[in-house]
């Protein structure tokens, strides 16, 4: 009676999440290398569980006089199982999109596999807890008669590090000696063979990806793109808007303190850090190599002068920097330096 | 059986000990050197030799191939006589072996110092070392074979499978990556190109780190951790899973040091995969060491030779889980060019390399000199100065790297580049001078080491050959304890060999050849012309002087560095480029497109003193590019051996080469003329300027 419940639990299961599996699909998404990816995960995880679920029901008739307490463990199990699948089938808003799937598809198709991986597990454990009595009950009568025997936690059996007494070493040991190195042969810890699967997996998931990835070029220019977007709106809001048409010479001293202080990193190395100029030309005198208003100076450091060896800043400053050092080279005007360098360009007052 | 009488070697693992204990002092001193360089410019001292750029190689090479390349020998040498129950195959081979290695660090030192480097990082020695180093390598090769072939023990121990791998690999990645031309005694050039010439090197570079640092060590760790612990081998099966895994996978991960870059991106997701797969091969190294020291754990408290064996292998585990990290693109996005590099070898140099090298000094030479070591309190305090200088010297440089990679990548609101480049450097600065004393709690620890063997070694008597008895080999080998399908390899070195040069082939082959023989990788630009002979020159001396070693040339298609640098790298533009010189660290800014930026006169007075135009800036001076004079001589045969190499100058323009050199100097002198900046044509600096002045500028003439 009880294996007919468990059976028709087991059912209920496959058919629910087979629904869950098909119901989330338009067409359309069908196509989509994630879905289909996703759905063949959930369709291998439907084969698992339906040969372990078999296993279980078949290891469960041989014990039969231990079924009854296991049996309805299961069930209750499976059915807390199924109701939550259920609880799945809401359907939401699509919003946005991942990896081309709208959210609902998306989470649905994985929840579905976490759960998949979660009924996984339980029968692996009730089969475990079968076999595992039975095994002991045959091969280890003595040991288990040994009282005082802690119990193996999770962690230990995710671990497995075995033979930690002398007795248990002689049982692994291969019978090498190499220069009197004796070599055990332990099994490797369940977590690290795990691992090492799951980064195989990882391996042949991203390869499979890369297909469909953006590629680097296309990488950048979105960032541009969302770059320029965030720009946009943040010049309407501020008055940064100036440009060499519009610029007005600056007189309130925190501007030019500001512009002195870029001054001094930035201009210094080639006009000297008091303007009279070095490899660049003097900016104190009354001679202009590219003009000397307050509109020419600002396009002269915002466009720069190539073919002199004036680079243009107009990526390193801010419209307002520029203004500010425009001006501030405006302020300083008349100054006379010490050590200036000689006259260049047309005078201009 | 009768016993067969015979003796153990220690005289040549005694000689392997020193050089190894010698260099790896002269080593770290040039690592030191260099490192406070960082924080005070002036120690360049004005003096070519004595510039980070020539110190660098000199000291990547001497910790690699001297100190832990002396290591490996005396572990090897050590080991390997014990574990085949025999004596070496040849004291002659020994003697060449010893001597020639040194001879090869020596003259490559020198040669390095003096700028003679072929520009490319780990693999910087001139084709005659190249050539010296596979000769050398041939005869250790025979030796361990010969010495293995006529061994008394029927199956080969698990640090043999080991030591096998290594020599073939590194026999292997040595000689396709030296492929070059010779310009000169000291000169050559390498065969492959640009985005080519990346990936054998990194193919190269990566897989040093791997079958140079890692399988020997492994090797070393499988003899003498289970030897100093006295306990045995936790797990036989996974010393088998993790030898071949490793050396399988290993191969393939080269191309994670070009993520983002002009690499074909195939190639980037295979270097990417292949490190993380290599996560769990690694680990089961690291794990088998440490679970063998189950039941001797009481011991490491005391054991400072233990304690090492635990550090090593924890550092080893850490380093190999921090690589795979660095391959994930969005990791390396971040990392790459930034100190977060040289902070993650250096926990594998100082913490695996140094410690299990220190632990195995600590426990053979006694044992050579038939003696207790001399004290055991100095080796537990260098054992903690050690671990202290590890973590002074890698979290400022993690913190450094963090810091400085998200100040480059801060954009202001309006759109502009929040910090100008050297508003970065600055800022990291008092991390470097943190890293420099990290460096030095960690040699002084390693020179308390030298004084505590030294006084060990005065008192002990030296056992040049150790007697030892074992039966010979019988005519039909059997399977010694539990029979194990693997222990039929292990009888036949042979075969042992030739499994692992095809395992470690796989991935060399499957990598490599695509992107030298599919078009599609390296997209033609038409505007990508050769250099100019004057331009030849200047490049000679970018990598004479390893400027790599501080600026890259390989602008990421990333956001900031396309408006800090300009439009990012494309593969077609390296073409011409024997060999590429990307880089691998910003401690300068990229020179991908310097070319144009800034006039003639500001590259001369920045050569001449950089904080003349970047106040702050930690670069040295260069003097001597002022005074030294171009050699006029090698530019036809410097014509003729890039025409070999497949750069496309005309026929006979070697004759017409010199004329056009003098022309393109005289064009550049002139207009630092202008900027009273007199200086002669023939002179240095005039070549550089004019090779900085191209660099990058060719993709713009189809604008």
């Amino acid at each position: 009676m009880n294996k007919k419940l468990v059976n028709i639990s087991a059912l209920l299961l496959l058919s629910l999440t087979a629904a869950a599996q098909d119901r989330p699909e338009p067409p359309s998404e069908l196509s989509n290398p994630v879905a289909i990816v996703l759905l063949t995960v959930i369709i291998g995880l439907l084969i698992a569980i339906g040969i372990l679920g078999s296993v279980v029901i078949s290891a469960m008739d041989i014990y039969k006089d231990r079924i009854k307490k296991s049996g309805t463990v299961l069930t209750i199990l499976l059915l807390l199982v199924a109701g939550q699948a259920m609880a799945q089938d809401t359907p939401a808003a699509k919003t946005t999109l991942i990896n081309g799937l709208s959210q609902t598809s998306f989470y649905l198709l994985v929840s579905v596999i976490v759960l998949e991986i979660a009924v996984i597990i339980s029968l692996l454990f009730t089969l475990r807890i079968l076999v595992g009595i039975e095994r002991k009950r045959r091969i280890k009568p003595v040991k288990e008669a040994v009282p005082g025997k802690p119990k193996i936690s999770w962690l230990d059996k995710l671990n497995d590090t075995k033979s930690l007494d002398a007795d248990s070493e002689a049982d692994v040991d291969m019978g090498h000696d190499y220069d009197g190195i004796h070599e055990l042969n332990n099994p490797t810890p369940p977590w690290w063979r795990y691992g090492f699967y799951c980064s195989i997996l990882f391996a042949v998931v991203y390869l499979w990806r890369f297909q469909s990835a953006p590629t680097q070029a296309e990488e950048l220019a979105s960032a541009e793109a969302a770059a320029a977007e965030e720009k946009a709106e943040y010049l309407k809001l501020a008055a940064n808007n100036i440009d060499e048409k519009s610029v007005k010479q600056l007189t309130d001293p925190a501007d030019l303190a500001a512009a002195q202080k870029l001054f001094s990193t930035n201009c210094a190395p080639c006009h000297g850090p008091q303007g009279q100029g070095v490899v660049g030309p003097n900016l104190t005198d009354d001679y202009w190599l590219h003009g000397g208003k307050i509109n020419d100076v600002f396009s002269t450091i915002k466009y720069g002068v190539a073919d002199k060896g004036m680079k243009s800043w107009k990526d390193d400053f801010s419209p307002r920097q520029l203004a500010q050092l425009a001006s501030y080279i405006k302020s300083i005007h008349g100054s006379n330096p010490p050590n200036p360098k000689e006259k260049q360009g047309i005078l201009e007052q | 059986m009768p016993l067969e009488k015979f003796s153990y070697d220690n005289r040549t693992v005694k000689w392997f000990a020193y050089a190894c204990i010698g260099w790896g002092l002269i080593g770290m001193l040039a690592g030191l050197w260099a490192a406070l360089a960082l924080v005070l410019p002036d120690l360049s001292l004005g003096f070519a030799p004595t510039t980070f750029g020539r110190l660098r190689p000199v000291h990547t090479n001497a910790v690699i191939f001297a100190f832990v390349g002396n290591g490996i020998f005396m572990g090897v040498y050590y080991s390997l006589q014990r574990l085949c129950k025999a004596r070496m195959f040849s004291d002659i081979l020994s003697k060449i072996h010893f001597w020639g290695w040194q001879a090869i660090i020596a003259g490559g030192a020198l040669t390095l110092f003096m700028g003679c480097t072929t520009g490319k990082e780990y693999a910087e020695l001139e084709w005659p070392f190249d050539i010296a180093i596979t000769l050398i390598w041939l005869v250790f090769g025979a030796n361990m074979l010969g010495t293995i072939l006529r061994r008394r023990e029927a199956h080969l121990y698990v640090a043999i499978w080991f030591y096998i791998g290594t020599w073939v690999a590194i026999a292997m990645l040595h000689i396709v990556n030296s492929f070059e031309l010779p310009l000169s005694f000291l000169k050559s050039y390498s065969a492959y190109a640009g985005v080519q010439d990346a990936l054998v090197q990194w193919w190269y570079g990566h897989n040093a780190v791997a079958f140079f640092l890692t399988t020997p060590y492994l090797g070393l760790m499988y003899y003498f951790v289970p030897k100093a612990a006295n306990r045995p081998v936790y797990s036989y099966r996974w010393s088998i899973i993790h030898f071949w895994a490793l050396i399988f996978i290993y191969i393939w991960a080269g191309p994670h040091h070009l993520l983002y870059t002009a690499l074909p991106e195939w190639a980037q997701s295979l270097g990417t995969v292949f490190s993380i797969m290599l996560i769990a091969p690694s680990w089961g190294g690291m794990l088998n060491g440490l679970l063998t020291l189950r039941g001797a754990w009481d011991r490491v408290r005391e054991d400072a030779i233990l304690k090492f064996f635990v550090v090593a292998l924890t550092c080893y585990g850490m380093a190999t889980f921090e690589g795979p990290m660095l391959s994930l693109k969005n990791v390396n996005a971040i990392s790459h060019y930034t100190d977060w590099t040289i902070a993650h070898v250096h926990v594998g140099a100082l913490g695996w390399n140094g410690f299990l090298t220190f632990g195995i000094l600590y426990w053979l030479l006694p044992r050579i000199f038939s003696t207790n070591l001399y004290s055991k309190k100095w080796a537990n305090t260098h054992f903690w100065i050690g671990t202290l200088g590890i973590i002074f010297y890698v979290i400022p440089l993690y913190w450094a790297a963090f810091t400085q990679s998200m100040m480059w990548k801060q954009f202001t609101p309006e759109g502009q580049l929040k910090f100008q480049f050297l508003e970065t450097v600055n800022t990291i600065v008092p991390m470097y001078a943190l890293r420099a004393f990290g460096g030095t709690l960690y040699l002084s620890g390693v020179i308390l080491m030298i004084v505590n063997l030294t006084k060990t070694i005065l008192r002990g008597t030296f056992v040049a050959n150790e007697p030892a008895e074992a039966a010979p080999l019988p005519k039909v080998i059997v399977t010694h304890g539990k029979a194990h399908w693997h222990s039929w390899i292990e009888r036949r070195p042979i075969q042992l060999v030739v499994f692992s040069l095809i395992v470690v082939g796989i991935g060399g082959i499957l990598e490599l050849i695509p992107t030298f023989l599919i078009k599609s990788n390296i997209p033609t630009i038409t505007s990508v012309k050769p250099y100019t002979p004057l331009e030849l020159h200047g490049r000679d001396i970018y990598i004479r002087e390893g400027c790599y070693t501080c600026h890259s040339q390989m602008i990421r298609p990333f956001r900031d560095e396309v408006a800090r640098y300009g439009e990012y790298s494309k593969a077609g533009e390296f073409i011409y480029d024997h060999p590429f010189q990307w880089g691998s660290k910003r401690t300068g800014p990229d020179l991908a497109r310097i070319g144009g930026k800034y006039p003639n006169s500001w590259h001369y007075n920045h050569m001449m003193d950089p904080t003349s135009m970047s106040p702050g800036s930690i670069m040295p001076q260069y003097p001597w590019l002022f005074e030294d004079k171009v050699d006029k001589t090698l530019t036809p045969p410097m014509i003729n051996v890039m025409r070999k190499l497949g750069v496309p100058y005309a026929l006979g323009y070697e004759k017409q080469a010199n004329a056009d050199m003098e022309k393109q100097a005289q064009e550049i002198t002139a207009s630092l003329q202008k900027d009273k900046l007199p200086i002669q044509p023939d002179r240095e600096i005039v070549a550089l300027i004019a090779y900085l002045q191209r660099l990058g500028k060719d993709i713009k003439a189809t604008h």
